[in-house]
């Protein structure tokens, strides 16, 4: 497992930083952030990537966070060098940023608002001026896991997934499906996005998604407390390779958890709010669980989406007492967004990480800024401090703006 | 392929295209062998060095709608998918039955997003000197105040799924594939597999682009893709568009009396560096047909993924060549790149469909597509031509 987070570039340090319960939330430093209502992220510290490949040169941060979670990865898994891997994929979930902000907002500014119609002309010269060569190849998500299936002469399949916000638990999904039907023996799968740049943090201030707790950004991410105004963007990417039991058994691999299920489904209600029922986070939940062989009862702890919104809480909360019934309050479930804040269609891949560090440790961080209890959040949220417990099974959701949910389960690895 | 108890086939097809705003429609404008490259309409496009495309014409999303409110949270891609999708489910017989629509999977591909220039650009316009959008403050404040606050909803590349799914109550698995050109044909392949392993018993799945927006224009402009060719044409033709195909399990199909039209046989993806002399394509080829259960022989027609005349066309001869040995001479290869334009990620699927609708025989088709980093996608799919014309 690989991961390049605001919690730290590896995953010792993340792990030990959630445990601790320390936000990584800070004040925006990358651009001038002062015409904005929400000022504040949780910015991963690019000194700490690792230098990449040469063939990553020029492309942007959603790719590099990508190329290096993957090299990370890659190396934990200990795949010794192969001039090929015949069997092998990667999947990865990436956000949509293509172009420079000069490339893509000058053109805008440069077209003449005299004429009555919008001036085509004007913009279509600035943008052809503008364009950095290579501009769309270079920067394309679509490309992240041809390149990455290239450096590393991985020959299975390739693909880009983007359920925005879903998009980490639905590439890990994918993964397993593709060795489960014997597509690939091993895949590279996970989730890379970073939204914290000045069309990106516009266009959720545009949405009125975030938090606007600027003064205190260490304790604007409060999933399921009464307080809640919103969630705080983060960024990073995660990657994990998943391997066929009997692959990684032979070659002597080190096992962190079982990827035992995957759920995905719809709200097919609204883009613009979730079902006030949880319908689709519910259906996923059921599914992921239900494609692992398991019941609802056999499910000990949740990485919630917890996104510190005022509908995603309580809407999850609902979906599940839906799918737990009265055992719902028997489940452990922490936001890890409490901590790394929303990391988009990175953050499930990071919770994935989070999840089987969970089984790997025995261990559950805890849900920080936990402080007012919200009537309709009743659950135990691990608030504030990290526990100790016996956790066989771990389940976490995902859900996107459009509907989209996905859930996974993980099993612990027995010796 | 190990689970392979369940057999996927299609009982729908709906297309937009540069060809007409239906699969029948688009299907007789190919037979005449029309040409899609007219003067793009849409917006003033002179300023590039060609302002031809093969655009969709008098295309109204309305009567696709269930639900009109919806249609001002969509763009260009996501009308094209949700009027796909109508028709396909139309020509399926799909009922609107709920337990049914649990079971009703979504997944598209689509390249990108166009980020809506005209819209920003409107936030961004000044009336006297031009806005310095360097200046972060300066350009947040025009954002912030000018923009439609539901810009990034509107934009984002899952919307094509989620508004089919919102639109048709489709609850089942529900994803959104960008593997740049081949994520249409992508998104088949895997939607196949959804079915396979009992995740859902039908999905609408396709692809739904477009080229003929400025940023797209931009970036063929400086690859040099709308140079013209010496005969005055240019050599490619961006195009826009839209195959959504209900695909089904086999038997549930045929228990509620479906016409199958064609069964997906087999699919692969894979990828290679685009200097290499190792084509991804050879690879996917000879996948697809193992999947498939086929002998190069069994394959009547291939759909290309790239224009005649064009170093990738080399290429993709030479991996057919290379997966289809000596069987390579005898079989048909069908490029629909004039006809409909490169409609990007709705290319394969677009291909697809055409080449299932004028299969004479019910003999094997391959389709292809091919990404610009080298990735590669291939379906195998049995056409049922008597179905087909009965439909």
């Amino acid at each position: 497992m690989g991961v390049i987070s605001a919690a730290g570039c590896d995953t010792s340090t993340f792990w030990h930083n959630l445990v601790a319960g320390r936000s990584a939330v800070a004040p925006i430093r990358r651009f001038d952030v002062t015409a904005y209502p929400s000022r504040i992220a949780a910015e991963v510290d690019e000194r700490d990537v690792p230098a990449l490949d040469e063939r990553w040169a020029g492309r942007g941060r959603i790719a590099r966070y990508a190329a290096a979670a993957a090299d990370l990865a890659i190396a934990d898994a200990n795949i010794a060098r192969a001039p090929a891997w015949p069997r092998a994929g990667v999947v990865i979930a990436a956000g949509m940023g293509s172009y420079t902000h000069n490339e893509a907002f000058v053109p805008s500014a440069l077209a003449r608002a005299s004429q009555p119609e919008f001036d085509w002309s004007g913009f279509t010269e600035a943008l052809r001026r503008g364009l950095e060569p290579f501009a769309a190849e270079r920067r394309t998500p679509g490309s992240i896991p041809a390149l990455i299936a290239h450096q590393y002469g991985l020959q299975g399949p390739v693909m880009t997934v983007m359920t925005a916000c879903a998009g980490g638990t639905q590439a890990i999904g994918d993964a397993l499906r593709w060795i489960r039907h014997g597509r690939a023996d091993m895949v590279v799968a996970g989730g890379s996005d970073s939204e914290i740049y000045p069309m990106g943090l516009a266009s959720f201030c545009l949405l009125g998604a975030l938090s606007k707790r600027n003064e205190a950004p260490e304790l604007a991410s409060c999933p399921f407390d009464g307080q809640r105004d919103g969630f705080v963007i983060g960024e990073g990417a995660a990657v994990l390779v998943l391997e066929e039991r009997d692959h990684a058994v032979q070659r002597g691999a080190r096992i962190y958890a079982e990827v035992a299920g995957f759920g995905s489904s719809c709200d097919a209600f609204r883009v613009t709010d979730p079902h006030p029922d949880g319908i689709g986070g519910g259906l996923a939940m059921t599914r992921a669980i239900a494609d692992a062989g398991l019941t609802p009862v056999e499910i000990d702890y949740i990485t919630a989406h917890g996104t510190s919104t005022p509908a995603n809480d309580r809407i999850e909360t609902l979906a599940i007492r839906r799918v737990f019934g009265d055992r719902a309050s028997l489940v452990f479930i922490s936001s890890t967004k409490s901590m790394i804040g929303h990391a988009t269609v990175a953050a499930g891949a990071l919770e994935a990480v989070a999840c089987a560090l969970t089984l790997t440790h025995q261990q559950i961080h805890p849900t920080i800024n936990y402080r007012t209890p919200d009537p309709l959040c009743d659950l135990d949220y691990v608030p504030n401090a990290a526990r100790t417990a016996r956790v066989e099974t771990a389940l976490s959701n995902s859900f996107a703006f459009g509907g989209q949910s996905a859930s996974l389960v993980f099993r612990r690895e027995c010796e | 392929m190990t689970v392979t108890s369940r057999r996927v086939v299609i009982t729908g097809i709906g297309m937009v295209s540069a060809r007409g705003n239906s699969f029948a429609e688009t299907l007789s404008a190919v037979d005449r062998q029309e040409r899609a490259d007219r003067r793009i309409a849409l917006f003033d496009a002179s300023g590039f060095s060609a302002s031809l495309g093969a655009e969709v014409l008098g295309f109204d999303p309305r009567p696709h709608f269930r639900m009109a409110k919806a249609l001002k949270l969509t763009d260009r891609t996501t009308q094209f998918a949700v009027a796909a999708a109508a028709m396909a489910l139309a020509q399926a017989g799909w009922p609107s039955d709920e337990t049914f629509c649990e079971r009703l999977g979504v997944l598209i591909g689509v390249s990108g997003s166009d980020l809506q220039a005209p819209e920003v650009a409107r936030a961004l316009q000044s009336d006297g000197e031009p806005v310095p959008v360097d200046q972060i403050p300066v350009f947040a404040d025009r954002i912030l105040s000018r923009l439609n606050p539901l810009w990034l909803l509107i934009n984002l590349p899952n919307m094509p799924s989620a508004h089919v799914a919102i639109q048709f109550g489709a609850r089942g698995p529900n994803s959104t594939v960008m593997t740049d050109w081949v994520a249409g044909s992508q998104a088949i392949g895997e939607a196949a597999d959804w079915i396979r392993g009992g995740e859902a018993d039908a999905v609408l799945a396709g692809g739904t682009d477009t080229a003929i927006q400025p940023f797209a224009l931009a970036a063929f402009d400086q690859a040099g893709l709308l140079s013209a060719s010496p005969d005055g044409r240019p050599r490619f033709v961006p195009g826009e568009g839209a195959a959504v195909l209900m695909l089904e399990e086999e038997t549930h199909a045929l228990s509620r009396g479906a016409t199958v039209l064609g069964d997906i046989a087999g699919y692969a993806s894979a990828s290679s560096p685009v200097d290499s002399r190792d084509h991804a394509l050879t690879r996917t080829i000879t996948a697809a047909l193992g999947e498939a259960g086929w002998r190069p022989s069994d394959v009547a027609q291939i759909a290309l993924a790239s224009l005649d005349g064009t170093p990738l066309r080399a290429r993709e001869d030479a991996a057919i060549r290379a997966a289809l040995d000596e069987c390579a001479d005898s079989v048909v290869r069908v490029d629909y790149q004039p006809a409909v334009g490169h409609a990007l990620a709705a290319l394969g699927p677009i291909s697809l469909c055409l080449a299932i609708g004028g299969a004479a025989d019910s003999r094997g088709i391959l389709c292809n597509a091919a990404g610009y980093s080298g990735q590669a996608v291939t379906l195998a799919v049995l056409p049922r031509p008597s179905s087909m014309s009965a439909s």
